[in-house]
């Protein structure tokens, strides 16, 4: 069994704005809610290519609710402590004229000491029958990022490998438990190391510095989708050919017009949120089998693909990922 | 006939022999359940404790009589002040019924019947896997003769 760990999950609310403007009221339609969090959305991913996963986390209130709710519906299992505040609410407002984005993050509940050792019991209980655990995303408030260290460092005392998603005070914090697979977000690398991401030679430094703190995996994302996978003895690229893409891409915008013309709504986008966990969904999928470095490159590029053309960047089958495996061009570039 | 596994829910939470009462009423609270099962170090299910366990632990003279209220205030206030010292293991059911995913919903129906369980926790080889619960039997066995009518 796989286990995911989200400390701090999050109720995604999507709106639509004709014109989203600062400073003035704005009427926005909802368009959708989802369940969010890095491991949850990772949770949901392996669901989707037949993996079984645990979900564990925080949650609390009716948004809790919800989250747990989603997770089981689809028969994912939960082992998640409930806490007495409230689980985030993050937005995602859709400006349809122009094309913008705008993502808005609630910071996160409290969660009490006696909540965070529920926790920990819980975890030591299922780390007997886990392969894998896969720890990713924010802490809530009162925790500190030392813990992400304590709970990397209780998985591989016993010999069960850690993929590890986090940023900035967080990801230094579980780099020094030297967890197996590390991905920093993107916003943290530009600021931790003084590199942007945007050549070949900037990702290949920033993978070695990680690699030399004993990490034996490090994936780095640029270009939204794009992937940089490095080992000490090899590092690898894969890109998605952009004519395909934006054609898929095109192609899509359409069905989801339709789709949503039919609830008398009108909407032209991608969503980008959530297919960036989907991506190292796919990364761990491969991980979990054949363990080649160029097929988790593939993996974690087409499902990133596959999330982002759909609403709510959830893929519902493996035959969403495949159909861009092929597209993928790979290449060794250390 | 449809199997435990058409209606349980995944949900593994549960508490351990050591937990303290007032942190398994706490997560009891929280769940839509009125028990947690009781697991050991390595997540098999050993025990249950229930609502009704922790409400007859202050009670304990009253066991046997129909008639349940308090005659001893001074003593359930020194109780509730032992709350936090006592632990589920003082208090929990040692036997749990427990069901598989391949169990015929029949069967889960005459136990939690017979015994007059609301919740039975379902178990692969000893390892918690999820909670079957009564209302849920109630929907699908619904559903079923809703099918069945409409056929």
């Amino acid at each position: 069994m796989i286990t995911t760990v989200t400390l701090n999950p999050s109720v995604d609310k999507i709106f639509k704005a004709s014109s989203f403007a600062l400073d003035e009221l704005n009427r926005v339609e909802i368009i959708t809610r989802i369940a969010g969090g890095k491991g949850i959305n990772i949770s949901f991913l392996l669901k989707a290519l037949g993996i079984e996963t645990t979900a564990m986390g925080f949650i609390g209130g009716i948004n809790g609710r919800f989250v747990e709710g989603e997770l089981q519906k689809i028969g994912i299992t939960t082992n998640l402590v409930h806490i007495d505040s409230e689980t985030r609410t993050n937005y995602l407002i859709i400006d349809s004229a122009r094309r913008f984005q705008t993502q808005i993050d609630e910071p996160g509940p409290t969660v009490s000491l006696e909540e965070i050792e529920t926790f920990k019991d819980n975890y030591k209980r299922i780390l007997t029958s886990t392969k894998l655990v896969v720890i990713a995303g924010s802490l809530p408030e009162g925790m500190r990022p030392d813990f992400y260290g304590e709970i990397i460092s209780e998985a591989q005392k016993r010999n069960i490998p850690v993929v590890f998603n986090a940023g900035e005070a967080n990801l230094l914090a579980g780099l020094e438990a030297k967890p197996y697979l590390v991905r920093p977000d993107i916003r943290s690398i530009n600021k931790l190391f003084g590199l942007p991401m945007d050549t070949v030679a900037n990702r290949i430094k920033a993978a070695k510095r990680i690699l030399d703190k004993g990490v034996e995996i490090v994936v780095i994302g640029f270009d939204h989708i794009n992937l940089t996978i490095a080992t000490k003895d090899k590092i690898i690229e894969a890109k998605a050919p952009e004519t395909e893409i934006v054609n898929k891409i095109n192609l899509a915008i359409e069905k989801i017009k339709q789709i949503v013309t039919k609830k008398q709504s009108k909407l032209d986008f991608i969503n980008r949120l959530g297919s960036t966990d989907a991506g190292l969904g796919g990364i761990i999928y491969i991980l979990t089998q054949s363990g080649d470095l160029k097929e988790m490159a593939k993996w974690g590029v087409a499902a990133s693909i596959a999330a982002s053309l759909r609403l709510k960047a959830r893929v519902k089958d493996r035959q969403e990922v495949e159909e861009f495996l092929n597209m993928i061009e790979i290449k060794e570039v250390g | 006939m449809k199997k435990v596994r058409d209606i349980m829910i995944p949900d593994i939470t549960a508490v351990s022999r050591n937990t303290t009462l007032r942190v398994a009423v706490k997560i009891m609270a929280h769940s839509r359940f009125t028990g947690i099962p009781v697991v050991d170090d390595e997540q098999k299910v050993i025990g249950f404790v229930s609502e009704k366990d922790i409400i007859m632990s202050f009670f304990p003279n009253q066991r046997e009589s129909d008639a349940l209220f308090v005659r001893d205030f001074a003593y359930l206030a020194s109780q509730v002040g032992q709350v936090d010292e006592r632990q589920v293991k003082d208090i929990m059911t040692r036997e749990a019924m427990t069901v598989t995913e391949d169990d015929d919903i029949s069967y889960l129906a005459e136990l939690m019947i017979l015994k007059d369980l609301k919740i039975v926790p379902v178990v692969k080889k000893d390892r918690l896997v999820g909670i079957a619960s009564r209302i849920e039997l109630c929907q699908i066995l619904i559903a079923e003769e809703t099918t069945m009518i409409e056929k």
